[in-house]
């Protein structure tokens, strides 16, 4: 009685220089270049790094983002735009665990955040976990933002483990997008879920977490709440964090603050479908009324009117559908309509002749709050949504991604802003809100 | 014929038609004070007794507290005998479903536990079970390091399907029941890094888990921590914790379980106890279903047929676990399992793409 349905092929595509598709990403923008390229040129960057016998690594490093290796042409074939590369801050052995104390750091700081075009800084460190709050990821990423400038953290076990030509490119694109350039966007419009009756989709990846006093422990401390606003095309629009004490109430007004924010800023007349999804923590009762009674109130007065799903993405369904050929690998797009409100989504798959490693996990994807019937739904625009926002992930180039990026950046923004705030005290309100510094 | 299948194995209902439940009303319940609830949740699991404790109506079941007991007279504290409801539910309603898991596991718990032992339940409620014989050891002599397991997690679920529309259009439905299991990999960690040096006669190999992640045991409490410096005099261990460093016995430091952050480490240790971390990591390929080696080389490849692979092992844990504990009774009611995997077919061919 289950039945299955697979998504066209094309929705896996994604949109590369001058409108030309590509499945893999790496492969697009090696072939056609970003989608929209730096309005500026050269992109400087400045490297930061202990010194602690790595310097003949960073050499490399650098070797291969400005020249390229067998695999990656180097940044400027790739992304259009000369890099410049300023003088190194090597840090002292000491200094590692709190880079702050750098002297040479302060100085190239106190230069950089003169300068209209900012660079990025490049910075290695040693592969701290990341919930060691005093980690010097936290500390640099913080203060440097603090000062308007954004960073890329690499780690020393990373560059050593895997192949170099592989951790620059992934690297490449986070500080291209970080510069504000945009890598790709989605070949095809998510559509819209009400019947075709609204021109404009927003997709809103949300959701707050409880963030625990200890890795693994269930006592928590803190709620930290997100807002990723993303277009129909895959256009990151908006990215907002908050962080609050652990008290339900404070989180509510924040989250309800965020909901506003977030369609205020796409700007949409008369008639508007919003997919919400909805990561993190269980949506209580609440949490629902509330969300409810902000789009109503958006209604009203915005004299616009929405169409909104909320979906619960489950990331860790018991789940599994095998094929009987391709190796029982199920193809990419495969959902199934488990009742009427759940949907099982393989967002990874099968897809001419490609195939992830290990056995693919299923998303589970349940419509929590709709203000439309339920059967007025167009359940395959929901499984579009998450599909093909899945091949937005900007922090790596290869084909297979998961989750989509509302979910996989969310928990991300969620973990980075809690962590930034108690490092150095920054406040996710002074966060860059259009381009992702988390990346 | 369909080529595609799901992990859902259909339970039939082979006898009865209803089950009788005691059902309190929601309005009853809220009158309850928050420790009164939390002590009436404690007694139902205390007395094993299958509940289904509903917040808010849910496919036609009004909110309240439905208790599954074959019990005809039976007391439920907080509640008089006026309070609690007798009622009959479809043995594949959605409260039902609660009532099988807990039938499963009782089942399996009481007929198998010279094979499995229950874990415990996951975030979402499932229940996991670790088979008792390991499927690999590793190092191979002196000391056990590594042990891998199979673990079993089982769900059972509710699907309600659309069967076809009445005269006015609106849905028939038929409810059915369905168990889900899936098999996991479990890595436990049979040593600490004392007893690894005691054996392997080396302290100088633990320089090479500087800045690595260790598991460490604090008043009975494990926490995650980052190896900074190792005393082989004194055989202690300064961690990093989230709130501070710790010196700790090398007795209380554990590996996490997951061998390739250790490479180095592991290399070194195995060489001395006749032990390859090659086969380790290759042995992890395959139970991971990632990776198998390549035929007379020692080299691995990415497995091409992970899913095939691994529904064969799914399936041959199910004949060995799930067959033998059903069929099932409760009151009137007798479930059976079906033998297979339900086979999906392709619904019909739904393409919307726009901006092409």
């Amino acid at each position: 009685m289950f039945k299955y349905r697979v998504l066209d092929e094309q929705l896996f595509s994604l949109r590369f220089g001058g409108n030309n598709p590509h499945l893999i990403p790496r492969y697009g923008l090696i072939h056609h270049g970003p989608f929209k390229q730096l309005k500026y040129s050269p992109l400087p960057l400045r490297f930061i790094y202990p010194n602690v016998q790595i310097d003949n690594l960073i050499e490399r490093l650098k070797e291969i983002l400005t020249k390229g290796s067998a695999d990656f042409p180097g940044f400027k074939k790739i992304y259009k735009s000369d890099l410049e590369i300023l003088e190194d801050i090597i840090i002292k052995k000491e200094e590692i665990s709190n880079p702050l104390r750098s002297e040479k750091l302060r100085k190239a700081l106190e230069e950089d955040v003169k300068l209209d075009i900012k660079p990025i800084y490049v910075v290695t460190i040693p592969p701290y976990p990341r919930w060691f709050r005093k980690s010097p990821y936290y500390l640099l990423k913080a203060h440097l933002l603090k000062h308007g400038i954004m960073s890329q953290m690499v780690k020393t076990d990373t560059m050593a483990t895997k192949p170099l030509r592989e951790v620059v490119f992934n690297m490449a694109n986070a500080i291209f997008a970080k510069a504000g350039g945009e890598p790709w966007r989605l070949w095809s419009k998510v559509f819209s879920f009400s019947g075709g009756a609204s021109e404009k989709v927003a997709i809103i990846g949300m959701g707050l977490s409880r963030i625990p006093k200890e890795p693994g422990h269930r006592e928590y401390d803190r709620y930290a709440g997100f807002t990723v606003l993303y277009s129909d095309e895959g256009q990151l629009l908006y990215v907002k964090t908050f962080v609050t004490k652990y008290d339900r109430q404070s989180a509510l007004k924040e989250l309800k603050k965020a909901v506003i924010r977030a369609i205020d800023k796409f700007s949409a007349y008369n008639e508007l479908d919003i997919i919400i999804h909805y990561a993190g923590k269980e949506l209580g009762r609440l949490e629902e009324e509330e969300l409810i009674k902000t789009i109503e109130e958006l209604e009203r007065t915005r004299q616009l009117k929405i169409h909104y799903i909320v979906l619960r993405i489950v990331e860790n369904p018991l789940y599994r559908v095998f094929s009987i050929s391709e190796g029982g690998y199920p193809p990419a797009g495969l959902y199934v309509q488990l009742g009427e409100r759940l949907i099982l989504t393989y967002t990874v798959g099968y897809l001419r002749g490609m195939s992830p490693i290990g056995v693919p996990t299923p998303l589970l994807l349940s419509i929590r709050l709709s203000n439309l019937p339920i059967h007025n739904i167009d359940i395959e625009a929901l499984v579009s949504s998450v599909c093909e926002l899945a091949r937005l992930n900007w922090r790596g180039t290869n084909f297979f991604n998961r989750e989509p990026v509302t979910v996989k950046y969310s928990r991300l923004l969620a973990y980075l802003s809690a962590s930034l705030k108690e490092a150095e005290d920054l406040d996710p309100e002074d966060l860059p809100e259009e381009r992702p510094w988390f990346l | 014929m369909s080529t595609t299948l799901i992990n859902a194995i259909e339970i039939d209902v082979i006898k009865g038609e209803h089950i009788v439940t005691h059902y309190v009303n929601i309005d009853t319940i809220n009158k309850l004070r928050s420790e009164e609830k939390r002590e009436l949740k404690t007694w139902l699991k205390r007395e094993k007794l299958p509940y289904y404790w509903a917040t808010r109506e849910y496919l036609e079941h009004v909110a309240g507290l439905y208790i599954f007991s074959s019990d005809e007279d039976l007391e439920i504290p907080y509640f008089t005998k006026e309070q609690i409801n007798k009622i009959k539910l479809s043995p594949t309603s959605y409260p039902a479903k609660f009532l099988l898991k807990m039938l499963i596991d009782r089942e399996l718990q009481e007929r198998l536990k010279d094979k499995i032992e229950k874990i415990g339940e996951d975030m979402q409620g499932n229940n996991i079970y670790r088979f008792k014989k390991p499927l690999y050891s590793w190092p191979s002599s002196k000391v056990t390091i590594y042990e891998f397991y199979r673990r079993l997690f089982l769900r059972v679920e509710h699907v309600r399907h659309i069967v076809g529309y009445g005269h006015i259009g609106e849905p028939l439905y038929v409810d059915k029941l369905y168990l889900l299991p899936t098999i996991r990999l479990q890595i436990a960690i049979k040593a600490s890094l004392g007893e690894i040096i005691r054996q392997v006669n080396g302290h100088n190999v633990l320089s090479l888990l500087h800045y690595r992640r260790v598991l460490v045991s604090i008043e009975g409490q494990r926490r995650v921590g980052l190896l900074i410096d190792v005393d082989s005099k004194e055989n202690s261990a300064m961690v990093q914790l989230a709130d501070g460093e710790v010196k700790l016995p090398l007795s209380d430091v554990y590996l996490q379980t997951n061998p390739t952050w250790y490479g180095e480490f592991l290399r070194e240790v195995g060489k001395r106890c006749d032990s390859s971390y090659d086969e380790l990591i290759s042995k992890l390929g395959l139970l991971t279903y990632r990776f198998e080696p390549i035929p007379e080389t020692k080299k691995r490849r990415k497995m091409y047929d992970a899913p095939a692979k691994y529904l064969e092992d799914l399936k041959a844990a199910i004949k060995e676990i799930l067959t033998d504990i059903f069929p099932i009774k409760f009151q009137e009611v007798e479930y059976d399992l079906l033998k297979d995997f339900t086979q999906i077919t392709k619904g019909e061919y739904h393409v919307q793409v726009s901006g092409a």
